[in-house]
């Protein structure tokens, strides 16, 4: 029987495919060009000692042989289109492979 | 211009490579998720090919150990149309396993024209059994 899929996992997957079809889950993909994203904690809100609010937060990480990627504004802008608050954490160059590799931290009720 | 392929010459004692162990079965390996979701493998069948078990040998399984690919097993094939590439997945015949293509490697001076495929155990439960057992026949 299929997972089924999350209300939270949904919103980040819609958010991302805006975007391009060339998203992953935690696994990277064999392209030159793709997102991969993971959920890797929680910031629920607490209050009358009960979870009173579901947050989970993740990372999405842009793996891109492009210099100046479209994509890297295109993702905040659908982002805030599907209320997800995010903040943009860098770029590296991997000089050995020759990809640019953006990394986005985002937050979803 | 190009040139066309011609079989090498063969005189009545030259040694010819038989491929008496079964059949290999090369895919394709290809992502069939729903965009944003895991990757999961769909496998496309390239070619049907019969196959000649070859030794692993002691330094060639400690030094894939060592670069992370851990060999379990190497057939040699005959060259087909479909051009066979390293990440393809292989099923063989005395096997339920899935292996992954680690390496091809050309024959030389051997008829007819083969290929050396080195291949890795996919299924995790497998590869555990091939490290405890040793791997290889050498």
């Amino acid at each position: 029987m299929a997972d089924t899929v999350p209300a939270w996992a949904e919103t980040i997957i819609a958010a991302h495919t805006a975007v391009t079809d060339a998203v992953s889950h935690s696994e990277f993909l064999k392209s030159e060009r793709y997102f991969v994203w993971d959920e890797d904690g929680a910031n629920d809100l607490g209050a009358n000692n009960v979870h009173a609010e579901h947050a989970v937060s993740g990372t999405t990480e842009l793996f891109t042989k492009r210099e100046f990627d479209p994509w890297v504004k295109a993702l905040g802008k659908s982002f805030n289109a599907h209320g997800v608050a995010w903040s943009y954490d860098g770029c590296t160059y991997e000089e050995d492979t020759g990809f640019y590799h953006h990394s986005w931290l985002w937050e979803v009720v | 211009m190009a040139v066309k392929w011609r079989a090498p010459y063969r005189s009545n004692n030259a040694v010819s490579q038989t491929f008496n162990d079964g059949l290999a079965s090369v895919y394709t390996v290809t992502n069939a998720a729903q965009p944003g979701r895991k990757p999961e493998h769909a496998l496309t069948l390239k070619a049907t090919l019969c196959f000649d078990e070859r030794r692993v040998g002691v330094e060639r399984f400690y030094q894939s150990k060592q670069a992370q690919a851990r060999i379990a097993r190497v057939v040699r094939v005959p060259k087909s149309d479909a051009p066979i590439l390293e990440q393809d997945a292989v099923r063989v015949t005395d096997s339920a396993l899935t292996y992954r293509v680690e390496q091809v490697q050309s024959v030389p001076d051997v008829y007819p024209a083969c290929l050396d495929l080195a291949l890795s155990c996919v299924d995790q439960a497998a590869q555990q059994a091939t490290e405890e057992g040793g791997g290889g026949n050498g």
